[in-house]
């Protein structure tokens, strides 16, 4: 049986689906609502505050890497599946490559943009 | 040679549990939106308070209201079918008993209860007064 790469994309698009599910609802109503509607101190996301607890904390930044690149794998899966499905499966290589490359690119870029605060 | 059905591309719109089908897989764009609303936050943070300000000053727009009214409604589509689709891919037996589904997808409904606890407790709740 030749070699696949699916077991791998397919952990990580369940790693991030998972993410996604847990996470982003609570920091969308805070982001979207609670904050910019004064339901929370003024300098709940202030520059100062928030850089200090990212700045310095390696766990805090391993953290944000997860919550960040892992649901791009999320969508590549999804969309590339979807895209496929809605009638594009002639080049569905290729959509493959650029959903998956766009997300191992976003990875990388999470890395050092992480990295350099 | 191999015969294969010719399928129209609007196929999804035919039925309601189609659509809904293909609405499920499109919550992803909302998802990777986010996060890379997240990243560009994170980028600005690295390049100063000016930057940052500038930023995180987004959220109080008209435009990330509505995008986060819409992406918001999308994500929890997500997480609930997320959720309620997790008893087919984990299957757990205690003995020779089955876990039933109900424990399995409302174990992780609680387990989404506590992190989004925890997360508004970090975000909102310490340190906020200094």
């Amino acid at each position: 049986m030749a070699k696949s790469n699916e077991p791998i994309f397919w952990s990580l698009f369940s790693a991030g689906g998972m993410i996604a599910a847990l996470v982003l609802p609570i920091l969308m109503l805070i982001t979207g609502f609670v904050i910019p509607q004064g339901f929370a101190p003024p300098d709940t996301l202030s520059y100062e505050r928030v850089h200090a607890a990212v700045a310095g904390s390696i766990i805090v930044k391993l953290v944000l890497f997860g919550v960040i690149a892992l649901p791009f794998f999320h969508w590549a899966h999804r969309f590339k599946f979807t895209l496929v499905d809605v009638g594009l499966r002639k080049i569905s290589t290729l959509l493959a490559v650029l959903c998956y490359g766009s997300a191992m690119a976003a990875t990388v870029l999470t890395a050092v943009v992480l990295w350099r605060i | 040679m191999s015969y294969i059905r010719k399928i129209p591309n609007t196929w999804w719109l035919k039925r309601k549990p189609y659509t809904l089908f293909i609405v499920r897989e499109l919550t992803c764009v909302a998802v990777a939106g986010y996060c890379a609303f997240l990243l560009y936050l994170m980028y600005a943070l690295g390049q100063g308070p000016e930057a940052y300000s500038a930023a995180i000053g987004l959220i109080s727009s008209p435009a990330s209201l509505a995008l986060h009214v819409v992406g918001l409604l999308l994500v929890l589509y997500h997480t609930v079918t997320w959720f309620n689709l997790t008893p087919r891919v984990i299957v757990i037996h205690i003995g020779e008993e089955q876990v039933p589904a109900v424990l399995v997808a409302g174990a992780h409904y609680a387990g989404w209860l506590a992190v989004s606890g925890i997360v508004a407790w970090l975000l909102l709740a310490t340190g906020t007064t200094s």
